[in-house]
């Protein structure tokens, strides 16, 4: 049993060394403020989604809510909440999860300005999906 | 010495040939006496040892009847059981003035192994599952003197520490100390567990010391339903059975009680408290009588045993599968439930709806599956309305029909399917579809208007050659959603069986308005009840259409019964959806590994380790994720609970590769902890969940979350009439401080008449109105059963009954089988007290049984889509019968009429653990009968034989399954080495059993004072 448990203090601690091989995340203070969000799901059955939320500073990165409506093109609505947590790479690059009823949508833009313009994709056991989002801040 | 070594031989071959004493036969009990207990009292192997001396097989009528007679032999009687028996002849109890016989102990005999003066035993108490340290005092009639000792086994407890030596006069004060091992299911009482010898070279008496061991008292029990799987229709009566089994090491007074859900009720015959002897079982059945209220769904009927001694309670469940129907109603005949309910969504639109779900034989020979709602435009066109609707169980906007006729199938409405291979497609929408099959010919067709504006139009025909189906197919798919979104695919398939499964091959060409060309899939399947392969290939050109991706896939997936109690599945798939113009190309690959421990009465243990990383083209360039995760969770019951924890480990990792010359990769840990018990009594069904996570820096996970969630359904509050639900769910996500909460709260009441209403609200963070505010749905439903008075009995064409000789037909004699549920085009019947079900002869699909719903010891019998079971008559037959043949091997000194077969256990152990125990003739022939099906091993319990005997190093195995002619199986003993203790200088022999000379020395004779 010492042995086991040995080899499972040996392999978390592989676990946790392997942890370290990462290039931190940049200033994520940026992303700090609160956003529209507009944007399409290409993929696989179109629609349009707009929203807004908060983003604050956590942890490294940054996370957040936001409230999302999708209008498919088939006339329906959906209105959600949707958690956001990611990080700022480069001091150029947003790199989130925008995870709605438990799927991640993992977004990737360039940060200009007050802008982020970029894709998501999430890959899923059913299917994929992708689109393209801006994100704008809201001056107060 | 050498005539007293020859008749120390001769005395200890006399002892091993004695015949156990009367007072050990009792869970062995003689012919004749196995079918006189009550039918609560029959113990497991009395059945077993009826069905060996030719009982013939009970009749099936009714199946509750049959599961009384056949359980007996059928469930599993407890592990301890052979081994409580052996262990009692193990240890008999040699001459001692102070022992009481016991349970499992012989009373003192005459007995010629003794050598010298007995003395007090050494009496120790001892657990169960425990280790004792026995200190054994050098007599004092060998004080003095230079004296050898050497421990004599009486059982086979594992012993150690100084089994043999030498004391000299001066260490004579210091005991002799052993540690003795405890098995778990070692018998309640004293038992003589060895005899330390001492004996002098010269100047004194040998002396002989028992060595007794007080074993305490533990009561424990197994419950073993006699079928998981019962269905019934409200305000009817069913009849199920259970096995106690005493698995504890004494005799137990068992208490049995059942539960039933509300407003049923339930009768246990015998009703009494039972009397049941360690390793002892016994059949109790319960009338139940499901409540003329009960809705459709499965209820569970829980069997509580408990000893009035102590000892943990047994509780087993068996489920009822109540199907649609109004009280008394025939089994079969349509039900009409409808629904009329008003929901407002918390913006101010209220919804009223009017629906209704058709399910049954509407017209001879054509059953109806539908549903139909009514709802504004609002609902309808409000996705979150719609959603928060059928969400609280109001109703769902999707309206169809499906019509299943004499060879064919339709439906229409709002229709959805998934198809794979070249043709592949993933739509729903609104049209129809079309299947009919015969054995020669079957096609399809399908034309459904999607939501998005486009259409999909499929045609399919297949011919049954000289074995195998082949065909052609051309499909027609398009959206109006601009480029990329259009596919045509003609192509031909083959379905070829093979080996235990089937080989599938599809080709054709495809095009897109993003490319062309040859498409195909090639998919094998194999499969047996230890194990299973499955592997295909796929290219399928174009761009990444709506609702047909391109792509080009393989998968493999293989499953394999390690041993009994461990299986492993393991996988891998890789699939590329090249990027189109305008679309994002992804390509993905996995994999898996996962073992999973039988843990038996512990629960089981599944461990699963998964590897998965996709990476997505995109304009600024590619991204994806790469995740590895080693995952262990248990499955079990803690008390009246069912629960489930785990854990989970492994990284998550993040990557870009950016056209702005940014790229980066972020690797983080997660760890997981998750577990949930839940509990179904008369109290309502309960459930906790919760879980947290932990997750490092920069890969788009919040770094803790925590979720908890609970509910409760069912819960009486106004007698039980009026039940209550609520569930409420929490997560919380440390950091940004998020929380979410979602509260939902009901009830139901019930009005009388088959009316019901219901009413329930919900508020969740999660869903939230235009303006971004949760919501609070509120829904009212008033719900009728109706009854259609429509097919009747001549819908009722399907029968369940039990082949007695399997020839394929009912013969007379051959009864229907009720309860039985049934598989009929994808719905569930389930068969009245004659065994018969609604069905038409002459469909194309065969009915099904449902095995969980067949009394222990009872299959299926195999059957093809082109027999009688296509006209609805399903056999189901008893398990092969296996005849056991223990032989004594010739040679040797053996003493064939000294060996006692009939004292012998013989043993089967299916590939979960599971052992079935009867005793043999004199002959050593033994019949099991109705075994389940699977894979035994066959051993045996010797030592009760009168000779030492040993099993072959390899034992045999004999499968069980369907069938009328029984299966022998020898099993060879043969005589089995025992060392003796030679006093004044015999040393320790090695011979083998027999009177006579046939001793043959292993190893040299000591040169005194007994040392080897």
């Amino acid at each position: 049993m010492i042995h086991l448990r040995r080899l499972a203090m040996a392999g978390l601690a592989m676990v946790l060394a392997g942890c370290t091989a990462s290039s931190g995340p940049g200033q994520a203070s940026v992303m700090a403020g609160t956003w529209t969000y507009t944007g399409t799901r290409d993929t696989p059955n179109p629609a349009s989604i707009d929203g807004s939320g908060t983003l604050a500073a956590a942890d490294g990165g940054f996370e957040g809510t936001f409230t999302i409506t999708e209008r498919a093109t088939s006339g329906s609505v959906v209105t959600l909440a949707a958690t956001v947590a990611g990080s700022v790479v480069a001091d150029s690059v947003a790199d989130f999860d925008l995870a709605v009823q438990g799927v991640a949508r993992r977004h990737v833009g360039v940060l200009r300005g007050d802008s982020v313009s970029g894709s998501w994709a999430s890959a899923g056991s059913a299917s994929n999906a992708s689109g393209r989002f801006v994100l704008r801040r809201v001056r107060p | 010495m050498r005539a007293a070594r020859a008749v120390l031989i001769l005395a200890a071959v006399a002892a091993c040939t004695d015949a156990p004493p009367p007072s050990l036969k009792r869970d062995l009990p003689p012919a004749g006496q196995a079918a006189t207990p009550t039918r609560a009292q029959l113990p497991v192997r009395a059945a077993v040892m009826e069905a060996r001396r030719g009982a013939p097989r009970s009749p099936m009528i009714p199946a509750q009847q049959a599961a009384l007679q056949l359980l007996p032999a059928a469930i599993p009687t407890a592990p301890p059981t052979a081994t409580h028996a052996a262990r009692a002849r193990r240890v008999p109890l040699r001459a001692g003035p102070t022992l009481t016989p016991s349970r499992g102990v012989s009373p003192p005999k005459t007995e010629t192994w003794t050598t010298g003066t007995r003395t007090t035993p050494v009496v120790a108490s001892a657990e169960p599952n425990s280790v004792r340290v026995v200190a054994i005092p050098v007599p004092a009639a060998v004080h003095g003197h230079a004296a050898g000792f050497q421990f004599e086994h009486q059982s086979d407890y594992p012993i150690f520490g100084r089994l043999e030596g030498t004391v000299t006069a001066e260490d004579a004060a210091r005991p002799i100390a052993l540690s003795i091992t405890v098995p778990p299911d070692a018998p309640a009482g004293r038992a003589v567990v060895g005899i330390m010898h001492f004996s002098c070279a010269a100047g004194c008496d040998p002396v002989d010391v028992p060595v007794v061991l007080d074993v305490a008292a533990h009561y424990a029990l197994r419950l073993d339903p006699a079928r998981a799987l019962s269905g019934a229709r409200p305000d009817s009566r069913i009849r199920t059975a259970v096995a106690v089994t005493n698995t504890g090491n004494a005799p137990a007074s068992v208490a049995l009680t059942v539960q039933v859900p509300r407003d049923w009720t339930a009768r246990l015959d015998p009703p009494q408290s039972l009397q049941l002897a360690a390793g002892a079982s016994a059949t109790v059945t319960a009338q139940v009588t499901i409540s003329r209220h009960a809705g459709v769904g499965d209820y569970p009927v829980e069997f509580r045993a408990v000893t009035t001694s102590g000892g943990e309670p047994a509780t087993a469940f068996s489920q009822v599968r109540v199907e649609a129907g109004p009280a008394g109603s025939p089994a079969g005949s349509p039900v009409l439930v409808a629904n009329a309910a008003m929901a407002q969504d918390g913006q101010g639109q209220t919804l009223p709806a009017v629906s209704g779900d058709l399910n049954g034989e509407v017209w001879p020979g054509v059953r109806a599956v539908g549903h139909v709602a009514f709802m504004n435009r609002y609902a309808m066109r409000t996705t979150l309305a719609a959603q928060s609707f059928e969400r609280l169980g109001a109703s769902s906007a999707r309206s169809y029909l499906r019509l299943d006729g004499r060879g064919w199938d339709a439906a229409a409405g709002n229709v959805g399917f998934t198809t794979p291979g070249v043709w592949g497609t993933s739509i729903w929408g609104t049209g129809g579809t079309f299947n009919a099959i015969d054995s020669a010919w079957k096609g399809s067709a399908v034309a459904v208007r999607s939501p998005f504006g486009g259409q999909y139009l499929l045609g399919r025909a297949a011919h049954h050659f000289d074995g195998f189906w082949g065909g052609a197919m051309v499909s027609d798919l398009r959206d109006d959603m601009g480029s990329g979104r259009m596919a045509r695919t003609v192509a031909a398939d083959m379905l070829v069986p093979w080996g235990q499964g089937a080989f599938e091959l599809q080709a054709g060409g495809r095009s897109t308005d993003q490319a062309s060309g040859a498409a195909f899939l090639a998919s094998v399947a194999q499969r047996t009840h230890d194990w299973s392969f499955n592997a295909s290939a796929s290219h399928i050109p174009g761009g990444s259409a709506a609702f047909a991706g391109a792509q080009d896939a393989a998968t493999v997936y293989a499953f394999r019964r390690l041993s009994g109690r461990l299986t492993a599945g393991a996988g891998y798939w890789r699939n590329s959806d090249p990027a189109a113009s305008g679309h994002t190309g992804m390509q993905s690959t996995g994999w898996s590994v996962s073992p999973q421990v039988d843990l038996g009465s512990a629960g089981t243990l599944s461990i699963a380790a998964t590897g998965s990383q996709w990476t997505t083209d995109v304009p600024l360039g590619s991204f994806g994720n790469a995740d590895r995760d080693l995952r262990a969770t248990w499955f079990g019951r803690l008390g009246p609970f069912q629960a489930q924890a785990g854990a989970s480990g492994g990284t998550l990792q993040r990557s870009g590769a950016l056209t702005s010359s940014v790229a980066y990769h972020t690797t983080a840990p997660q760890v997981m902890l998750f577990g949930s018990v839940g509990t179904e009594n008369r109290a309502g069904v309960w459930e906790l969940d919760a879980s947290s996570a932990f997750t490092g820096e920069g890969v788009g996970v919040p770094a803790r979350q925590l979720s908890v969630a609970g509910s409760v359904d069912q819960v009486p509050l106004i007698g039980n009439r009026v039940t209550g639900r609520a569930r409420i769910m929490t997560a919380h996500l440390s950091g940004s401080n998020i929380t979410s909460l979602t509260q939902m709260l009901g009830v139901e009441i019930g009005l009388g008449h088959g009316y019901s209403l219901g009413l329930d609200a919900e508020r969740s963070d999660e869903r939230r109105d235009l303006s971004g505010r949760p919501l609070w749905v509120m829904a009212t439903r008033l719900r009728r059963v109706l009854g259609i008075p429509s097919a009747g009995s001549r819908a009722l064409r399907g029968v369940v009954y039990a082949d007695l000789n399997n020839n394929g037909q009912q013969d007379p004699g051959e009864p229907g089988v009720p309860s039985v549920i049934v598989d009929v085009a994808g719905h569930a019947v389930t068969t009245n007290g004659s065994g018969r079900f609604p069905f038409d002869p002459v469909r194309g699909a065969a009915p099904q049984v449902d095995p969980r719903s067949l009394a222990a010891g009872w299959i299926a019998a195999p059957s093809d889509a082109d027999d009688a079971s296509l006209r609805g008559a399903l056999a189901v037959i008893p398990t092969t019968a296996v005849n056991v043949t223990l032989v004594v091997a010739r040679g040797g000194s053996l003493d064939a009429a000294a060996v006692r077969l009939d004292r012998a256990v013989i043993v089967l152990t299916d590939s979960t653990g599971r052992r079935w125990t009867g005793a043999p003739s004199a002959a050593g022939l033994l019949h099991f009968d109705a075994l389940p099906p699977g894979l035994y091993t066959v051993s045996a319990d010797l030592s009760g034989v009168g000779e030492r005997l040993s099993l072959p190093e390899t034992l045999p195995t004999v499968r069980v399954d369907g069938g009328t002619r029984p299966i022998p199986v020898t099993l060879e003993v043969r005589p089995r080495a025992i060392k003796v203790f030679i006093p004044g200088g015999g040393g320790v022999t090695t011979i083998h059993t027999g009177n006579g000379g046939g001793s043959r020395p292993a190893s040299g004779g000591g040169s005194g004072g007994g040392r080897r």
